[in-house]
Parts: C-alpha cells; structure tokens; sequence
C-alpha cells in the first residue's frame, strides 16, 4: 500500500466572515512522505484537528494547496479523485461516536467492502473480514463479527474503527487522538498494533495527539509538528523535538508535562510563562501568536511580523521564532525590517 | 477487618459519651491523627443487567494534612468512592455495608452513613468539600460566580464556622486570590466567560469556601490541556503546602499521583489492591496491577521505552472472575489466584499489597526482571 | 445479515425463532415503562375494539322512538341515543374510520415530514433555505380555520380525502424536527468514516442515519396520530364534514345537536366517544414513552 507523498502549501482553514473570522489553521506547511509519520501535537483549539481533515479531504482549504503526488487535490479528476478519498481513511477519538449503533461489526465492515466491490464471493468476503479482524487483533474473528458497537468495550471499539479503515486498502492513516479516550494500561497494545501495520504495509500516518508522550512512543521514527493557534510553531524529527525543542512554546508543553515518576516530576524545571491567557482565535494578538505569554518575549521583534514556520532551519528542524533565530545564528532568516530594527539599537559593548 | 462499631456507647457504669475503645475510630485514632476511616465500605448500583459491586470492601486512613491518590481505570470503582464518601451517589446506588467516619476539627466522630439530611448540609463544605471533574457541568451557567459563592454558603453554613453574609463576599475573594484568580474580574462573571482552567480554579476556590479540612478531588486535571493542567496542579500543591488539609483525589492518571500524593492507592474492580507511600508505590511496587500500570504509561524522559499494555480487558463488574479479580490478567497467577480473592497484606511498613505472590513480584521487580508471560509486544 | 464463512454455528437462529424473539423482546422493553405499557394495553384494547369486535357485533341502525334516552341497562350497556339506538354498538362500529384516518393521515405527515426534513439538511444550502421557508409558512396558518375553509371549498367525502388533507397539512412541525435530527447525525464520527470511505449518498441516508433516527420517528408518528385524530374529529364536531356513516366524531356532533346533555339519562351517549377517543389519545401518548426504548439497540441486544 505504499503511496504518494501529501504535501501541504501554505494552507490556511477559515470560518466565518468578516470581523468574525476565525484561523482555525493558518499557513501551515509540511510533507509527508510515504510510510513515514508526522505527529501533530497541541492544545485544544490549535487546529490539529482541522489539518487533519483536510488531509483526508473532509475539508478543502480556504488557502494555498494540499498535493497528493505532486497534484493539487481541487484539481484532480474525478477518478483520481475518488482514489485519493480512499486512499486516505481517518480513525477518530471518541470511540463511542465512531461506529454506527445500529449496524453490526460485520456489517460495518462488509459496507465498504461490498460498496467498492472488493471481494468477488462470500466466501471471499468472509475471509477478508477474518483477516481484517486478526490485522487489528480482535481474535477469535467470529466472535466480533456477530457483535454491535454497545456489547464492546472501548478499545475493541478503537480496533473495529482501524479495521474499517483497512477495508479499502488505504495508503495514508489520519488517526485523530486515537488513544486518548482509552485506558491507559491498553493505550500501549493499540499503538504498538497501529505500529505494526506501518512496519507490514508500509502505511502512512497522520497522528494527532495532545498527549506528547504518546507522540513521543508512536513517532519517535518520525517528525512531530507542534501546533499553537493555528500555526506550525515548531516541525523536528522527534528525538530532536523531545531532548533540544527551540520553540518557547515546545519547551514549555515539554516542562509541563507531568512525569509518572515522583523524585523525576517534583525536580523538574517548569517553564514560567507570562500568561495564563489564551488568546480568542477572534482576537489574535499582532505579530507572533504567542508573544503575550512567551518567557523569549522581546518588544519591538515579537510583536511586529509573525514569525515564518522555518525562521529557524537547523538542518531539517524548524521554528517559528524570531529570538531563538537570533540566538541560534540565524540571523540572516529573519525578515528585512526585523533585522534592520535590530541593528539599530544601540550596541551592547 | 475489625470491628464495625463506630461512634459512640456507654460502658456500664460511666457517663454517656464515653467512647469503646475497641472502636474502628480508636484504632485509626491510635494510628496517629486521622481526619478519614474507611471499614470494609461496599457500595453497589443497580444498573440494566443486575446488581453491580462497585466497591467492595475497601478500608483505608486518611490522616490530617495528608494527600492520598486513588489511582484506577474504568471499573475500578474510584468515582462511586469518592462520591460515596461525601453522599453524592446517585439513586440508583448505595452503601450496603461498612463505615465512613470523619474526625472533625474539634474532635469529633461522624459517621456519615447515618447522618441525616440537615446534619449532611451542615457537615458538606464546611468540613469537608468535593472539587467535581466537569467544572462546566458542575458550574450553573445562569448565576455569576458570586452568587454560587452566596449559594453555597446559604446551603451549608452553620452558626460555628464563623461567617456571615456580609463576610462572604469577602471570603470569597480569599478563596479566589488563593487559587491566584483576579477577584474582580472573576466574581462578576458567568462561566461560560472564563476558560476551562479558570472554571476549575473556581472549582477549587468555592471548594475552600467555609475552610474544609478534607478536599476530595474527582479527575481534577482530567479534559484540561497541559499547561492549564499543570497551572492546577500548582495550584493544589500550594494549597496542600499552605492550607494543611487533607485531600483525597480520584485519577487515572499516574503522573498526577506522582506530582501531588503522599500515599498511593491503586484500585482494581472496586477493591484497593495496593497502597503505600508515593515513593513506595513507584519505586517499589509489589502488586501486578501496579507494576502493569507503571509499565504502560508512556513518558517523555529517556529514550524509547519498552512499553507494555496489560494483556486482556477491563473486568465485566456484574460477571467478576472468581478468586483474584485481577487473575485473568495476571503474569504471575496460579490456582491459588483463581480460588481465593487475597486480602490486603502488609509488604512493608505503611505499604500493603492483595497479591498472593507478592514476594516474587518484589523480588522480579528488584532484580529488574521484566516478567513477559502473556503480556504484549509488537 | 451474518456474514462469517464458516458454518452456521448451531445457534443460528429460524425465521420464525427471530420474528418469536423479535416480539418477545419487544413486550420486555415495553414493560419496563409502566405507563408506556399500560399505554400499549389500553391502544391494543381500543385498536381490537374498533377492527376486530365489529365482526362480531351486528350494527343495528333503526330507529326505535320509544327508546330513547333510555339509562344504562343490562341489554344497553351506554344506554341508547337520540333514536333509540343501543350507544355501546355505536361505540364498537364508531372506532374504525376516526382511527383509519387519524393513522392514514400520521402515515402521509410522517412520510413528507421525513423526505423533506431528510433532504433539507443533508443538502443543505438552497434546498436547506426554500423548504424551511415552505414550513413555516405552513406553521403560520391556524389550522383549524384553514381545514374549515378548505371544507367548504372542497368536499371531503370519503376518508381518504380527510386523511389527505389532514396528514399534508401537519407536515411542518416534523420536518423541523426530523431536519434539525439529521443535522445533527450528519456531524458523527460514523458518518464522516463513511464518507471518507466513499460510500453513496443514499447509503449515508438510508443506512447510517436513518436507522438512528427510527425511535425518533416512531414517537412523532405517535403524536402525529394523535394529532390527527384530534384534527378528524374536530371537523366532524363542528359539522365541517358531511357526516356521513356512524363515528365517534359523528356521535359527539350528532348528541350535542340533539341536546344530549341536558338529560340526565343520556349523558352516555355524548360522554363515551368522547372517553373513547381521550382514552386512546392517552395510551398512544403513554405508549409513546416506550418507543425510545424499542428501538434503542442497546436494550434490545444485551447490554
């Protein structure tokens, strides 16, 4: 199942109109090549969510463009179209909601199979189901088939939710927060199963989390992308996000996250911000989002220009800050005016 | 466990009032400081399929100034407990036996199975407060925050706390200062006006407002984002380390446990299977369930752990396993599991473990063995 | 609808042990409900007492002057009427054309309500912004004066016409009510999985939403009926509809014309339609409350 790349061009999601607009996504940019992972990791409100969908094209963009091998999706045809539809599946959060209570397991997995014409006889279609359920791990298969969404339990749930996904074959997985209504002692076994099926089918993944642990067990061979208000504040393979973040804001997600170990958690350094606010997507401050609330914040850089995704570019790792930019050297990338206003000021010696 | 006898007798030949020593609250009394006994509690529900056991005897001390985690996933009964101790069960559910005795400020016993409607108010809030999980539900978005202050004083105060109307308002930006919330822009607004964080430091703030001295918390960071999560739990270790009371506080979540408890509880189909001391529990766990759990909560410090789920489902409360309720699940289960349920036995001083095999869980644990069995790797 | 490969397991089900089964479960359900099924006892009792105990009833239509108004007795059970015809026969013969028409006249709003409501919100835009127009234009006028109005244009003389004019005119109010429900299914998590994976627009409505919204239906059918038959027998009462044949309407009109209430003895014949249809207008209501849980496929498969 090995696919095409999807990349997104400076998209932006908006609602509403007028003085009431609101960026739920903002200039985002990235690549996913296939078989790789990219974690998006933020807060409620960041935007994860929509970016998610409009990779598995739920939702268009209002700006820039979402490629599928290079193509621009609104541009497709209409067989290339539906190719791309099912190539990318979604799995979502709650499992409660993602499964129709009226239709067995059997049925919901046979729709799609049926629908698409994707077994050629009963018999067929029987050991396809066998084999999507033993994929998943909800084993003895007959078992499960029989079974409507209320008579499992929350996980199993989360399994049939993969399995249905599977029915077409899909090369790109968005899975949204697919373990955070799970008990913790069975997160582990669906992620590693969620693991399996990229090591054995090559499948792509979108994973969204706000948990950075979890994103940091399931992505630690790929890339994880912190969101903040809509913007990609910091992109980075994963063990260089986890030990050296750059962003203040990833810094501080990182410091306040709370340890299972009591000598590790009570010691640990946590990043004081200015600000508890949250700033109203309605109401965004002027140049960098999180100036308000940034420990980094410097008046006269911060809140003139938002700051580009890859301001600071150290060899694949980016971020979206102007001082950190400045400390790290990279000077050059800042924008025209910013850097100019720098040099103005006074030297230091 | 012993005695169930609460509260007061007479012996022959002395005044009233005169306590039993043999007494479940002389004993915890003994233990040194107690603010909360728990004996042999056991609370069931009535839900569509049959009779449902979502406590079963669970018995734990609660001594002043002191937090306790009870640390348990779905099914464990943790929720009914908490809401149990302060009566807040729904009408479906009960408490079919044992005693809840709370030691008051000035040194009384309740029982609080047997109070009655009028001494319940008076007792909720004043002597002890419950913080509940949806701070959105459990706020009424039709008053402002300062009349659910006025509110819950009208419902609970009693001539000895000391307040009176006029002062509450006062109180209550006490309350709010402490939970480091503006006062003034606070108590005039409705909540849907402030962000799930404020509404939780509301939560906390109300909660202090007639100076409790036990708090119990339910899923307190549970739907908070991060750093609103961790603003929370600042907040409450202020609170533990300036304030002194007591707290209690329900989770799921390990992390919090390790930030904010001085003992651990962790709980398994409605029984407490292991409690002790927070570093005791972390660093020397001698239960299945608890090591099961360590090992599956994913951390950020050092590389990519070995990470393993516990194998099996959550227990089915209306058709439990006989035996140990956690046997199915259990690497190290023998027959012996499946016949008999054990008991909490004493592992080590302050801590207490329901394993049979406990010496062996230790005994792997501390060697570093990770004891694979039936549990599951890619 | 199984689907496994293997073999029928021995316990795969007949036919007949599933239609058994199917109404089995449904008795269950509906006594957890007292009142709901108190409700359905009583609708059971009425619906036999209008279809099924006029077979065995002669209807007895002459008049027998010398009889009228007669009290209670062993050979009148409701005493007799105007005529001197025997009320309890009248009572038996009176249910079926008020009832036909108030469920005829459920069946055509229900029906309309749910294709357009249906349409309406999963299309949205246009179609969403012209049919919510077309309802409240309709919810606008008074419906009593309208379908007197419409009586004197047009003829109601069958029931048929009567149920017609009634079912299309009590469409609104559903609609809104079914549209307002698709919207809101349209947002689940199951609906969107089965748009990413590319299934039809008719499987969408017919298969993931609509089976959701079956208890939803069931009640508002319910209250439709009930609704309807109030409509029906409005009419006739205030002799908006020729009168013909023998209905409880007609009996209301009919005794209140002739003065049944002043007579002490005759107080029967104006007073049971009227029980009969309040009585039934209660057990639909009543078993109204149960329809949530017959359809809910939680309760039906084992928790």
């Amino acid at each position: 199942m090995k696919g095409q790349p999807i990349q997104f061009e400076h998209v932006g999601r908006l609602y509403g109109s007028g003085k009431q607009t609101v960026r739920a996504v903002d200039d985002v940019s990235f690549m996913i090549e296939p078989g790789h992972t990219l974690c998006l990791v933020g807060e409620s409100g960041c935007g994860k969510s929509t970016t998610g969908r409009m990779v598995a094209g739920l939702i268009r963009p209002s700006e820039g463009r979402v490629l599928y091998g290079g193509q621009d999706v609104s541009t497709l045809s209409k067989t290339e179209a539906r190719h791309y539809r099912r190539a990318v599946q979604i799995i979502h959060q709650d499992p409660y909601a993602s499964l129709n209570p009226t239709r067995s397991v059997a049925q919901i997995l046979t729709d799609p199979l049926l629908h698409h014409k994707m077994v050629a006889s009963r018999v067929a279609l029987g050991n396809r189901l066998e084999e999507l359920l033993q994929i998943v791990g909800l084993t003895p298969p007959a078992d499960f088939l029989r079974k409507y969404p209320h008579q499992l339990s929350g996980g199993q749930r989360q399994r049939v939710s993969v399995a249905r996904a599977l029915t077409v074959g899909p090369e790109f997985i968005v899975a949204d927060e697919p373990v955070s209504s799970v008990d913790v002692s069975l997160r582990v076994s669906l992620l590693n199963m969620l693991l399996k099926l990229q090591r054995d089918q090559g499948v792509t993944f979108l994973f969204i989390t706000h948990d950075l642990a979890v994103a940091k067990h399931f992505a630690w061979d790929g890339r994880i992308g912190v969101m903040y208000l809509g913007r990609m504040v910091e992109l980075a393979p994963t063990p260089q996000l986890i030990g050296d973040p750059v962003h203040p804001y990833a810094r501080a997600l990182i410091a306040a996250l709370p340890e299972a170990d009591p000598q590790v958690t009570r010691n640990k350094e946590r990043l004081r911000l200015r600000s508890a606010e949250i700033p109203s997507l309605l109401n965004l401050p002027r140049g960098c989002t999180f100036h308000p609330r940034c420990p980094l914040y410097e008046e006269g850089l911060c809140d003139q220009e938002r700051p580009a995704e890859d301001v600071v570019d150290l060899d694949g790792h980016l971020a979206a800050c102007f001082v950190m930019a400045r400390e790290l050297g990279q000077e050059q990338r800042l924008p025209l005016a910013l850097r100019q206003a720098r040099r103005e000021e006074p030297a230091a010696v | 466990m012993a005695s169930s006898m609460i509260g007061r007798a007479t012996a022959p030949g002395m005044g009233k009032d005169e306590p039993i020593l043999e007494t479940a609250a002389a004993v915890a009394r003994a233990a040194g400081d107690p603010v909360l006994a728990v004996r042999d509690l056991e609370v069931g529900y009535r839900a569509a399929r049959g009779r449902v056991q979502a406590v079963r005897r669970v018995s734990f001390d609660l001594k002043k100034g002191e937090s306790l985690a009870l640390i348990g996933e779905s099914g464990s009964g943790k929720t009914t407990l908490g809401l149990a101790l302060v009566r807040l069960l729904p009408p479906s559910a009960s408490v079919t036996h044992g005693d809840i005795i709370f030691f008051t400020s000035k040194g009384d016993e309740i029982d609080i199975t047997e109070l009655d409607n009028d001494a319940l108010r008076r007792f909720r809030w004043s002597e002890c407060a419950m913080v509940f999980q949806s701070a959105l539900n459990a706020l009424n978005p039709v008053m402002r925050i300062e009349d659910h202050f006025r509110d819950t004083f009208k419902a609970h105060k009693n001539q000895e706390n000391g307040l009176d109307e006029r002062k509450v308002l006062e109180r209550a930006r006490e309350c709010l200062r402490f939970v480091q919330l503006d006062p003034d822009r606070v108590l005039k607004a409705f909540p849907h006006q402030l962000s799930g964080g404020m509404r939780q430091r509301v939560m906390i703030g109300l909660s202090l407002l007639l100076r409790p001295h036990v708090l119990i918390l339910d899923e307190p960071t549970t739907a908070l984002d991060v750093l609103t999560q961790r603003s929370i739990i600042e907040v409450l270790r202020r609170l533990k380390h300036e304030l002194q009371f007591a707290m209690i506080f329900v989770s799921h979540d390990l992390s919090l446990a390790a930030e904010l408890a001085d003992r651990v509880a962790t709980m398994y189909a409605g029984r407490i299977v292991e409690i002790g001391g927070v570093d005791e529990m972390f660093y020397h766990p001698r239960h299945p369930y608890t090591i099961g759990l360590l090992r599956a909560a994913p951390t950020l410090i050092g590389a990519r752990e070995d990470l393993v789920s516990i194998p099996g489902s959550p227990p089915d409360l209306i058709d439990l396993p006989t035996g140990c309720k956690f046997h199915p699940r259990c690497p190290y289960a023998t027959e012996k599991c499946s016949a008999q349920d054990p008991p909490l036995i004493d592992v080590a001083p302050g801590q207490a473990a329901a394993c049979w095999h406990w010496e062996r869980v230790a005994a792997d644990w501390e060697a570093g063995k990770v004891y694979e069995g039936t549990a599951d790797t890619i | 609808m199984a689907v496994a490969s293997h073999t029928a397991t021995p316990r795969d089900p007949t036919a007949a042990y599933r239609v058994w089964n199917w109404f089995a479960t449904t008795l269950k359900l509906m006594a957890r409900n007292k009142i709901g099924f108190a409700g359905f006892l009583v609708v059971v009792a009425i619906l036999l007492l209008a279809f099924i105990a006029p077979y065995f009833v002669a209807f007895d239509n002459t008049a027998r002057v010398d009889q009228i108004y007669q009290p209670p007795s062993a050979a009148h059970p409701l005493g007799t009427d105007s005529e001197g015809r025997d009320v309890w026969v009248q009572i038996i013969h009176g249910g079926r054309d008020i009832l036909t028409v108030g469920f005829l006249a459920a069946a055509i709003t229900t029906v309309i309500a749910v294709t357009l409501g249906s349409l309406s919100a999963y299309l949205g835009g246009r179609v969403d912004t012209l049919l919510t127009w077309l309802a409240d234009a309709f919810l606008s006028i008074p419906r009593i004066p309208l379908l007197a109005v419409l009586a004197g244009i047009l003829q109601f003389n069958s029931q048929l016409a009567l149920a017609l004019i009634i079912g299309l005119l009590g469409w609104p109010t559903l609609m809104r009510a079914i549209r307002s429900q698709v919207l809101s299914l349209k947002e689940r998590d199951y609906v969107e999985a089965a748009r990413a994976l590319d299934l039809s627009t008719s499987h969408i409505i017919f298969r993931e939403i609509a089976p959701n919204m079956v208890g939803y239906i069931a009640i508002n059918f319910t209250l439709a009926a009930t609704e309807a038959i109030y409509a029906s027998a409005g009419l006739i009462f205030l002799g908006l509809v020729p009168l013909s044949g023998s209905n409880w309407g007609v009996m209301i009109n009919l005794a209140w014309t002739r003065g049944a209430i002043f007579f002490k003895d005759s107080i029967w014949y104006i007073m049971a339609p009227i029980l009969m249809i309040s009585l039934f207008q209660l057990g639909l209501v009543g078993l109204a409350r149960s329809m949530s849980e017959i359809f809910d496929p939680r309760l039906r498969r084992g928790g």
